[in-house]
């Protein structure tokens, strides 16, 4: 599981009554001897509320972005508080230690924690508040608490029943209940089982409201010009005749860019076309794709940090025939089809920001540094999320939406990017170089190194949070390294590049699972094993992937040998607490070939939310197919030389095979299924493509090899 | 239908269910791997001036008034203007189709088409989207639990009502042809093939 940050956090429960009756339940998350030395600022963090008019409410701590926690998370209070979770209102959560994600260490949504974060909290949440619930009926009953029973936002005892709203000022009342039972996974009545997503009719409806969408009166629009070169700054500027036309309020100069603030954003977007700019296009003018990847290679004999070693691995790579590897990945924009944007407000009370955003602690600190104001003083509205994929987890867009903001006090402004703007100011997905080396004895692997150099974007994010040269975002897809191989020696090797890098759906599992899973491939085929054979034997010890490996080999039919020009691959591992296992099938010859089709079996754990479990595969695999096919990010003088959808294609439609997906039950606790179903595209398809034609490809995207999927 | 952009000018045309925009990138089956590197940025910023003028509009099946620049994009009178934000922003070049509304009954998008070029012309948004087919529609969108973050299912409900109006009963490749210009990021085109089966058998159903 991945702690990078201090996670030696406990859970505190509070409760209390609403102004106008009704009941809070407040969570705080702190360190114990704070809470004990600070009573007083213990604060009712509300989490439910339960209204004197019924209705209950919720307070999700994680941000929506299609993953389903404003749906899976209410579910894990739901089961607990026995009310019906059609019947719970959603709130978005302020920035507030309590709401912090204690697998991340701040409030931040991301690395598929969600669920694993709050499997506990939540369920003891809504335990706890159906436990005073009952005994405030109870009370009420002049009954035993034993013999009553909550069902469906009511306390039942006999033929008596009270609903949770006559009962939430009375509860509040309640002492605190220590050590609250949580259900038996045989108990569930809404964990596991079906339920339509909470926000899916108004997202077919055209209501749900984005960041982009929200409005505020008086609000104007801005639309900024930044320099091409990555990093770049404002030297000079003339505003042309861009202050003269419609709707033209102000051009501001943010250093990172010149903005138009205009009262519509057509009108901002199209004065921009007036303004020349002159940029200080600062150290990175002279980089190119070339130069990035030479500086990895440079860095090929740094020893790195070591992340798993078991045996002797030099001694045994010493004794017999080296086999070795050398894999890239690219660079890859994120491209969210909600472009970046923020609604800011600077006044005099304070700083109002409205965004979509993965990172709202993150966002109150950049809107705080850019309006000159304490983060007290910054309010994060934060929104439902048109697509994050680690993009919105940095709050560069938000930084600059308050600086412009910042020009007009009083009036709300919202910056809006074009898609342009989105693909060449990204922060790409780092580039990787892996070094491999193995040794085979008697069929199995005998020894097995692997290095893996890449810019880190922890130390640039959270760089505290990098110790000893370890980015423990670079050591995903190795630390859960699942065979059983008596010398290893795996190592990272942080070598930055001059330019930002940025986490991407997946983070370095998708990097890691290529090289390593291909690799282990071509070790299969040295040794002359099937290659679905070679992984299970060394899976003895790990019952839970070899049950996946077997059964998407069986569902997928998989065979060793191209077969009447079909053939498959597979490519298996384990990342946040889940395993998978996926086989691609593909059909056609040497340069031109089909993606027919592409099967997964997976073991979660508990499968809370089990039909957004399988969208999240489903999806998974389309942004694993970005990662594998042909989409890439390439500099020129120090340019992202991609711009849009036409330089930067994602699937559509037509490109994306049948996907059949196996859920493997399980009793398990829940891992994280946002991001499983990315990593292993890459290598399951390498893999097949191996096995159709004989050609071993080892850089990404796998069209620059001069192949061509239909 | 003519408009131009960056001075040029442009002829929409209506083939089959697709519009294309001859001069500019094929819009047609787009495998979207065009690997030159025009930096379409610069073009695209490079729009003539214009000012306000009022204009009328045929939206919603009501006749409206907007005091908008001619060249603004429909898109950005939709969401700016007159405030309907259920029409969404995702590409500016009529490459992902977030933006697609029905024009004369027609699935196109709104980012490229001028204000002055609609004029004239029926609009509906997912807003005024109704009647029997749209119902289905969503009702099957609801039923297959299709959207993830929902950004681009504006779109491609519209551009499925669009193609069940016009073919009420599509083929695998017919869906594949009417809907491979709307991108999906989250990857939910498996559900929405299923869920535009759906709806064709539930029209079916009930006629």
């Amino acid at each position: 599981m991945i702690t990078p940050f201090d996670s030696s956090r406990r859970t505190f429960l509070k409760v209390s009554a609403l102004a106008g009756g009704g009941l809070i339940l407040g969570l705080r998350l702190g360190r114990s001897e704070e809470a004990a030395a600070q009573p007083a600022a213990f604060e009712p963090n509300a989490w439910i509320t339960v209204y004197p008019d019924g209705a209950v409410s919720l307070v999700c701590p994680r941000n929506e972005m299609g993953q389903d926690v404003y749906t899976s998370l209410i579910m894990l209070l739901a089961e607990e508080l026995a009310v019906d979770p059609r019947q719970i209102k959603v709130e978005e959560a302020a920035v507030n230690p309590v709401y912090l994600n204690r697998l991340m260490g701040a409030q931040i949504t991301g690395g598929s924690t969600s669920i694993r974060d709050a499997w506990d909290p939540l369920r003891q949440a809504g335990a706890t508040a159906r436990n005073m619930l009952v005994n405030a009926a109870a009370a009420q009953w002049s009954v035993p608490a034993a013999e009553c029973r909550a069902e469906n936002g009511q306390v039942i005892h006999g033929s008596n029943t009270l609903p949770y709203a006559a009962l939430a000022d009375a509860a509040a009342r309640q002492p605190l209940p220590k050590d609250v039972a949580l259900k038996q996974a045989s108990e569930f009545s809404v964990i596991g089982k079906p339920l339509p997503r909470l926000d899916g009719a108004g997202k077919a409806r055209g209501q749900a409201v984005f960041g982009i969408d929200v409005k505020q009166p008086g609000m104007v629009y801005a639309a900024l010009a930044q320099c091409p070169v990555l990093g770049g700054k404002v030297a000079s500027f003339d505003t042309g005749a861009a202050q003269k036309r419609a709707g033209v309020r102000k051009v501001v100069d943010i250093g990172e860019g010149v903005a138009v603030i205009a009262d519509h954003y057509w009108e901002a977007h199209s004065a921009l076309a007036d303004i020349k700019i002159q940029w200080d296009e600062g150290p990175a003018a002279h980089l190119d794709t070339n130069a990035i990847y030479a500086t990895l290679e440079r860095s090929k004999d740094k020893p790195g940090t070591i992340i798993k070693q078991a045996g002797d691995a030099t001694a045994a790579l010493a004794k017999s025939k080296q086999i070795k590897a050398r894999y890239t990945s690219q660079m890859l924009a994120h491209v969210a089809l909600e472009p970046l944007n923020c609604l800011a407000l600077v006044s005099a009370n304070g700083v109002d920001v409205w965004a979509s955003t993965q990172y709202p602690q993150g966002a109150q600190a950049a809107a705080a540094q850019a309006a000159g104001v304490e983060p007290e003083q910054v309010l994060i509205h934060a929104q439902l999320i048109g697509g994050g994929f680690g993009r919105r987890l940095d709050v560069d867009f938000i930084r600059q939406a308050v600086a412009i903001a910042k020009a007009v006090p009083g009036t709300p402004v919202k910056l809006i990017w074009t898609r342009e703007d989105d693909v060449t100011h990204d922060f790409p997905r780092p580039p990787s170089l892996h070094l491999l080396h193995a040794a085979l004895e008697g069929g199995r692997v005998a020894a097995f190194t692997h290095k893996m150099i890449s810019p880190s974007v922890t130390a640039r994010m959270f760089p505290s949070a990098v110790k000893d040269g370890n980015d423990y975002f670079m050591i995903e897809g190795v630390i859960d390294f699942t065979y059983d191989i008596p010398n290893l020696d795996m190592r990272t090797v942080i070598q930055e590049i001059g330019i930002p890098v940025g986490y991407w759906r997946s983070v370095s599992n998708a990097l890691n699972a290529f090289a390593i899973e291909s690799f282990v491939d071509e070790l299969a085929h040295a040794a002359h094993r099937d290659p679905v054979e070679f992984r299970l034997a060394m899976l003895d010890k790990q019952p839970r992937q070899r049950a996946v490996l077997e059964r998407a080999a069986k569902d997928a039919g998989f065979k060793a040998r191209a077969h009447k020009g079909r053939a498959f691959g597979v490519a298996s591992m384990q990342c946040y607490d889940t395993h998978i296992a996926m086989v691609a099938e593909l059909s056609g010859k040497a340069k031109k070939v089909r993606l027919e089709k592409l099967t997964i079996a997976v073991d979660c754990g508990i499968a809370v939310h089990p039909d957004q479990v399988i969208a999240q595969l489903q999806g998974g695999v389309v942004t694993g197919l970005i990662n594998a096919l042909r989409s890439k990010v390439t500099i020129k003088g120090g340019r992202i030389q991609q711009s849009n959808f036409d330089t930067f294609p994602i699937p559509r439609m037509p490109q994306v095979p049948p996907i059949e997906i196996a859920l493997i039950p399980s009793t398990e606790k829940p891992g994280g299924m946002g991001e499983a179903g990315v990593p292993l595209v890459a290598p399951a398809i390498a893999n097949a493509l191996f096995a159709l034609t004989g050609k071993r490809i080892r850089a990404l995207p796998l069209e620059d090899a001069g192949i061509s999927f239909e | 239908m003519t408009f131009s952009v960056d001075g040029k000018q442009y002829v929409a045309v209506v083939v089959g269910r697709t519009v294309s925009i001859p001069g500019h990138q094929s819009l047609g089956p787009a495998r979207g791997d065009d690997r030159s590197n025009h930096n379409h940025h610069q073009e695209w910023r490079g729009i003539a001036h214009a000012r306000r003028a009022m204009s009328e509009l045929r939206l919603n099946g009501k006749t409206i008034t907007v005091d908008a620049s001619p060249d603004t994009p429909v898109l950005w009178v939709l969401r700016d203007h007159l405030g309907m934000t259920g029409t969404k922003f995702g590409c500016g070049k009529a490459l992902c189709r977030a933006c697609t509304v029905h024009l004369d009954g027609e699935a196109t998008f709104s980012c490229l088409l001028p204000l002055s070029a609609a004029t004239g012309h029926e609009i509906t948004t997912i807003e005024g989207l109704s009647g029997r087919v749209a119902e289905a529609v969503q009702a099957a969108w609801d039923n297959i639990q299709v959207p993830q973050c929902g950004y681009c299912q504006s779109g491609q409900v519209m551009a499925a009502a669009a193609l069940l109006t016009q073919n009420a009963k599509p083929s695998d490749a017919d869906i594949d042809q009417a809907m491979q210009g709307n991108l999906c990021r989250c990857g939910t085109y498996q559900r929405i093939r299923l869920a535009i089966h759906y709806a064709a058998k539930q029209l079916e159903a009930s006629a």
